[in-house]
């Protein structure tokens, strides 16, 4: 098999090993939306499926979305961000996930909302992005800590090239506070048993990252607290539904995955980790961004 | 049952906790007031596996076999067990604690 296609292999089974558990089983815990990734709480009260309505509104907001524009969501989960930008923003979204479960789940999701022609999902690679400045925006939320520390420069590259000139990207993701040489045991026993090929680093190696790609960033924010909070949440939602979630996976599953969002919960709130969300504008060296002067448009 | 006792003693070393330790049904060490967790190993095996190389790893993997178990608030036990694991014992206390294991 030639390395590239080898390549792609492995990162489709890494990720079918996580996100293909079940649908059923993540709807336990995830909520309405089915959304895997830092909510956010605008006064510490709401649950899930709110926090997670308020981070959807967040991130458009934020890339400043208008109607028909072509918007990109690389690694799409089961299509939440897309389906709301779509019905709220009338753009025209495209995801694309390695999942073939969140795929099916998306594809059918769209159907149901009569989004054909608006709305498309695929299940794609990253690397298997095609053509130049296609999308005017493009987000990226909770995918990037799959792509390995020494493949980001050609994952930014990759998105600069498909984003049009002053497009707007969204990076959001899970970084490292401190830069460790080894790998610690905590890391090891998340790669073992939780997330395979996961790798994370610290924020100012992204950023790195992405002026080398030619981004300019525009806005950088820390939701840390926002992502203790959601994994709280979704730990119990998950404990309090254990005899349907046991009817669903088997013990060691289940298990798994309510240490895996306790323990992570407590890694954020210790600080080793964090979550950002750092929007950038396509460079191109001449004239100023298009991005407003203020950030007040995002609190109205 | 006594020599379980004194490990845990000799590893949390302060007189009063906020929480309870079993080894299957014995208490092994209980909380002075309303206990905010129980920490359950399921069987000695466990207990002696977790005692002797305290990490992350063993811990994690023990809690998802079944073999170790939180009742009452997960947040907190996984904070507690947090500032415990990874910590380094003196070699005289490596000694005693590994002298004590064999015999458990």
């Amino acid at each position: 098999m030639p390395p590239f296609k080898s390549l792609l292999s492995k990162e489709t089974r890494n990720i079918s090993r996580h996100y293909d558990v079940g649908n059923d089983f993540y709807r336990l815990f995830l909520g309405r939306d089915m959304i895997y990734s830092c909510a956010y709480f605008k006064n510490g009260d709401e649950d899930v499926d709110e926090a997670q309505r308020n981070k959807l509104e967040h991130i458009c907001r934020k890339l400043r979305l208008q109607p028909g524009e072509k918007f990109l969501d690389i690694g799409c989960g089961w299509g939440g961000l897309i389906v709301y930008a779509v019905k709220k923003y009338k753009v025209h979204a495209y995801g694309i996930t390695l999942s073939q479960k969140q795929y099916e789940y998306a594809k059918e999701w769209i159907k149901k909302e009569n989004l054909d022609g608006l709305c498309k999902v695929e299940i794609k690679n990253y690397r298997e992005l095609e053509g130049e400045n296609i999308f005017d925006k493009v987000a990226s939320i909770g995918m990037f800590e799959h792509v390995g520390i020494k493949n980001l420069p050609t994952y930014f590259n990759i998105i600069r090239r498909v984003l049009k000139e002053k497009g707007l990207f969204l990076n959001h993701g899970i970084t490292e506070e401190l830069k460790s040489k080894r790998t610690t045991l905590g890391t090891k026993f998340i790669n073992t048993y939780v997330f395979s090929g996961g790798e994370l680093t610290q924020i100012a190696d992204i950023l790195r990252f992405m002026s080398d790609a030619g981004f300019e960033i525009v806005d950088l924010e820390s939701l840390r607290n926002h992502y203790m909070k959601t994994l709280r949440l979704w730990a119990n939602n998950l404990r309090n539904q254990k005899e349907e979630a046991m009817r669903i996976v088997n013990q060691k599953t289940y298990r798994t995955w309510v240490l895996f969002m306790a323990a992570c919960s407590y890694g954020f709130k210790r600080g080793n980790i964090n979550v950002y969300q750092v929007l950038a504008s396509k460079h191109t060296g001449f004239g100023l961004s298009k991005h407003p002067l203020t950030r007040e448009d995002l609190y109205i | 049952m006594q020599k379980a006792k004194d490990i845990l003693k000799k590893i949390f070393k302060v007189h009063s906790v906020d929480f309870n330790v079993k080894l299957g049904d014995v208490c092994l060490m209980e909380s002075n007031g309303n206990p905010k967790f129980t920490l359950i190993f399921r069987n000695k095996k466990t207990f002696k596996k977790v005692m002797l190389k305290m990490n992350v790893m063993t811990a994690g993997k023990a809690f998802i076999e079944g073999d170790l178990d939180v009742e009452g608030d997960i947040f907190e036990a996984i904070e507690t067990c947090g500032s415990f694991l990874n910590f380094r014992l003196r070699t005289d206390e490596k000694v005693w604690l590994l002298a004590k294991l064999l015999t458990l």
